[in-house]
């Protein structure tokens, strides 16, 4: 079962190693990052970084679509994906096959040239193209840094 | 929902409030005692005594962050007067993230303290040996 799809610059760190996989119960990560895939010292990071008795994969993203499907059906595995960036994020739900429902968008700080939505979250105008592309497949946006925070739609912060 | 009291020297248990509440939000359930140096040892323990006279001691756990000094001396004289809270020492963020994350109605004060305790002496690692061990398993 998918429990969270998260989009994060950190991808797995304090938030969302205590923060998420206690609030949502997830027991497998699943990290969608093509770096950390080929870059076995990430890679080693990124398994110390994660929440102790829990499973960590590591796929690309164009390979990650397809392991997300069958998580969904899976019974055992109760999964949360993470995706650095919103880019990642469209082409994993473009190959998840309606698989992911709902999108969480949590930790991307501001940077030069992007328009800061609020503390956490700052996107460039492609960003936000990609965001609103997403949303028209009909997976439901949700921008929250940790689980007890409200939850705020594209709309929302657009204006 | 447990009572939690945060007992340290200085301001370390209002900056411990405020770091966990990056993880888990803002908790109403957590109270801080700040033993610093203007305070007097008589002004501290009537402080902490009714901070804890003000709970329901069975669902009460009470932080300190080092055995031996003065918030846990005071708490410990309290224990030993016949009041019945729970009380560790030598606090860290993992134990103090274990007790929120994993308290609810159904478990016990002293069922918690026992996974507080695990938690937070396993979160206490030699990383720079972890990596050094997995530098030399990868080659």
């Amino acid at each position: 079962m998918i429990k969270l799809v998260r989009i994060d610059e950190r991808l797995i760190h304090g938030q969302v190693a205590i923060g998420w996989t206690s609030a949502v119960g997830a027991n497998t990560i699943l990290v969608a990052n093509d770096e950390a895939k080929n870059d076995k010292i990430k890679a080693m990071a990124l398994d110390l970084a994660k929440p102790s008795g829990s499973k960590l994969y590591i796929r690309s993203v164009e390979e990650s679509g397809p392991i997300v499907e069958k998580f969904a059906g899976a019974k055992k595995a109760q999964v949360m994906v993470l995706v650095r960036t919103i880019g990642d994020a469209l082409v994993l739900v473009e190959n998840a096959n309606g698989a992911i429902k709902e999108l969480n968008v949590g930790g991307l700080k501001f940077e030069e040239g992007k328009h800061k939505l609020n503390d956490f979250i700052s996107v460039s105008d492609e960003e936000i193209e990609q965001l609103k592309k997403i949303s028209s497949k009909g997976v439901e946006l949700d921008f929250r840094m940790l689980p007890h925070d409200k939850k705020e739609t594209l709309d929302e912060l657009l204006k | 929902m447990k009572d939690i009291i945060i007992a340290t020297h200085g301001h370390l248990s209002y900056e411990f409030k405020d770091t966990v509440e990056l993880f888990v939000g803002k908790k109403d359930n957590i109270r801080c005692f700040g033993m610093t140096k203007e305070k007097a040892n008589n002004a501290a323990q009537k402080e902490l005594t009714e901070m804890i006279g003000d709970s329901d001691e069975e669902q009460l756990i009470v932080l300190t962050d080092l055995m031996g000094g003065s918030p846990a001396n005071i708490c410990a004289e309290l224990l030993m007067e016949g009041h019945r809270f729970e009380l560790l020492s030598g606090l860290n963020l993992p134990m103090l993230l274990t007790l929120l994350t994993q308290d609810s109605n159904g478990i016990s004060a002293k069922e918690l303290v026992g996974n507080i305790l695990t938690e937070g002496a396993d979160g206490i690692i030699d990383i720079g040996d972890v990596i050094r061990k997995e530098l030399i398993d990868n080659d």
